[in-house]
């Protein structure tokens, strides 16, 4: 029996307020099916207008009760991608409910909220995934040749995260006399052009939104815990982030068990700053050799008449980055797989974020907090 | 411009870069070489060089740096610009030894890096906008003859491109080696801090058979500007595939000798603080990786915090 003739998996979406892109890459495995969008009832208008919106694309019901959804369309994995803030509390009710848990980056904004989470999944049984990008065709060679030894031992993983976007008018751009943009007002009108990273109440740097991704990558490629971390942190483009002290720049010394070294060069570096999306790049030491790997390849420049702005020129090509998630976190709930990014691992990499953050704000070294003693 | 070499380490690789010079050329030479063409041209020692004042205008000093001061105090006696690469001497206490020495130029010659010059040129123009984020990957490979003392100072010249390119000294520093194990001779990650928010990542790597690679990212806040040896690698496709790579060193020492010419032909022929400078960045980064602290610039020295 091949997969297609198994049982569908029936997923309920709860809150699509960032990125559909998460359960669009879900339902591009056919084992996933859609059955249901839900929400809470005292969300605001601009909430529900987008979960009704997706629920018309797949021409499914979109419930404003969430606990409600689950006894009647009885999901078996909920997709989550609200407001940051609220990430945590829908993963623990969903898990609590007995579902399994896919959900968008950050994990959360309070690192006790990650815990709830981690405790929750863990009591009931269930698989959670953080969204990442481990399953880029470039990751997966590296993946590859580090796993088959090409390299050695890793001593050193160095990742360059820079996304080409803009988020509203320069740094210096608000005259004294004007009121700062309210965060959350200024990332709702984003949305039109895909430009809203960090969608939630309180605002958060980029640090805290992307640092997921790079930090994945680390995890994927060495499965290193993180001992210590020292970073520096800016808004140096954004009037948006600085007006909220937060950062749209950094870069993380990560120093790990066994002598391992981490960096981080991280930002929304805006529109101008490159052809396409960004550079992302990876750059990793071994003992018997080193890789230089580019995150986009293997791509197709195209160039024309008339080429939109903002249209990239270069085109990812062969990338079943969605797929591969929807299908190795299949593997998981199948108990044939370990989850591509576990509630502890995506944690402990939100905890070594936070204190990348607080390095950031006091110069100084920090340590990850570490979870909570289970007992 | 004649220039004297003294204990260069190519003199023939040298003299032929000279060549794209109208008025660059070397007339004599001390050192070891086996080239016999150059012969006709080589002193046996400095001390010779006096006879032959009237026949160069400017001394190239390299060998070893821990012989320099010596080298350095009886060249300047000639009262004749003496060029010497990156680091001059082998720390801060000989450089200050040197202080009542007008005539001394120090040329850092990673920054005549055809990449990092690229890169300085449009900052400086104004089309980055103000300086953000720099990070190198500096890998080299290993040599016999080279100790973690020169590797060290290899980091210098990223340093100093870092300080260039930001138009000051670090603020903040945080060194962390990276193992010396396997093919891995010496690693060392260096985290810079600047005034007004600015950072750089400096990684300096020596590899044992390994080619060498480097990449210059400079995010700006207007722009950015990417130099990177993997995106300038060609194929070779033979019994198996081989990236290979274009060759700058000429272009390198091109502009090496520019800068010799502009800088000796100048009135102020040395910085010598922001040489001192460099001897404190680098005395604080073996001081940083040894306690594993972060180290902060107080006023006239690095403390560790």
């Amino acid at each position: 029996m091949n997969s297609s003739e198994k049982q569908p998996i029936r997923v309920a979406v709860l809150s699509v307020v960032k990125h559909d892109y998460v359960p669009h890459g879900m339902f591009s495995h056919e084992r996933f099916q859609p059955v249901v969008v839900a929400d809470d009832a005292d969300q605001p208008d601009w909430v529900h207008e987008r979960n009704q919106k997706l629920a018309e694309q797949y021409d499914i019901p979109y419930v404003r009760d969430v606990e409600q959804a689950i006894v009647e369309y009885q999901p078996q994995v909920a997709v989550i991608s609200s407001e940051a803030e609220r990430h945590c509390d829908l993963s623990v009710r969903a898990a609590n409910a007995g579902l399994h848990v896919v959900q968008d980056k950050p994990m959360s904004t309070s690192l006790s909220e990650c815990d709830r989470v981690v405790e929750a999944v863990a009591r009931n049984q269930v698989k959670f995934m953080m969204w990442n990008r481990n399953f880029l065709p470039a990751l997966v060679q590296a993946k590859q040749r580090v796993s088959t030894g090409r390299i050695g031992r890793v001593l050193a993983v160095h990742v360059d995260f820079y996304f080409a976007k803009d988020a509203g008018p320069p740094v210096g751009s608000r005259s004294p006399d004007q009121p700062p943009a309210a965060w959350l007002d200024a990332l709702i009108a984003a949305h039109v052009t895909g430009a809203d990273g960090g969608v939630g109440k309180d605002p958060m740097g980029e640090l805290e939104v992307e640092g997921i991704y790079p930090l994945a990558y680390v995890h994927c490629l060495t499965g290193a815990r993180v001992k210590r971390v020292f970073a520096r942190t800016t808004s140096h483009f954004h009037q948006l982030h600085s007006d909220h002290e937060v950062d749209d720049l950094a870069t993380v010394t990560l120093e790990c068990e066994e002598g391992m070294l981490a960096t981080l060069c991280l930002g929304r570096i805006g529109n101008a700053s490159h052809p396409d999306i960004g550079e992302i790049k990876l750059h990793l030491v071994g003992t018997e050799g080193a890789l230089v790997i580019s995150e986009a390849r293997p791509e197709v420049a195209v160039y024309y008449r008339g080429q939109p702005e903002l249209e990239f020129p270069h085109m990812r090509i062969a990338n079943q980055n969605d797929w591969h998630l929807a299908d190795q976190f299949l593997a998981t709930i199948e108990g044939r797989a370990e989850s591509p990014l576990d509630a502890q691992a995506s944690r402990d990499i939100c905890a070594t974020v936070h204190a990348a953050i607080e390095s950031g704000k006091s110069g100084r070294l920090m340590k990850p907090q570490p979870a909570p003693d289970p007992s | 411009m004649r220039i004297a070499l003294i204990e260069a380490r190519d003199p023939g690789e040298l003299m032929d870069a000279m060549r794209y010079l109208d008025d660059c050329q070397c007339p004599l030479w001390i050192g070891l070489h086996g080239d016999p063409e150059l012969e006709s041209l080589r002193l046996d020692g400095i001390s010779e060089l006096a006879d032959q004042e009237s026949a160069f205008d400017v001394v190239w000093l390299e060998g070893d740096p821990e012989k320099r001061v010596d080298h350095l105090q009886q060249l300047a006696q000639l009262k004749k610009p003496i060029v010497v690469p990156f680091p001059p001497v082998a720390s801060l206490r000989e450089w200050e030894q040197l202080k009542s020495v007008d005539q001394i130029v120090v040329s850092f010659s990673y920054r005549a890096q055809p990449y990092l010059q690229s890169i300085g040129d449009r900052l400086h123009s104004g089309q980055l906008g103000k300086p953000g984020l720099l990070r190198i990957h500096h890998w080299t490979e290993w040599r016999e003859e080279q100790e973690p003392f020169s590797a060290l100072y290899g980091l210098g010249a990223q340093i100093d491109a870092a300080c260039w390119l930001f138009g000051d000294r670090p603020q903040t520093l945080y060194a962390v080696n990276v193992p010396a194990e396997g093919r891995v001779k010496f690693g060392l990650q260096l985290h810079l801090g600047f005034a007004d928010g600015g950072m750089a990542l400096l990684d300096c790597l020596v590899m044992e058979q390994v080619q060498s690679y480097s990449m210059i990212t400079l995010i700006g806040s207007t722009g950015a500007a990417y130099a990177d040896d993997h995106h300038n690698m060609n194929l070779m496709l033979a019994d198996r595939t081989e990236a290979i790579q274009v060759e700058q060193r000429q272009e390198c020492w091109r502009r090496i000798w520019q800068d010799v010419v502009d800088q000796t032909e100048g009135t102020n022929l040395r910085e010598f603080d922001k040489v001192a400078d460099l001897y404190r960045v680098i005395d604080a980064i073996e001081r940083s990786h040894r306690e594993q602290k972060v180290a902060e610039w107080q006023g006239d020295h690095y403390e560790l915090v």
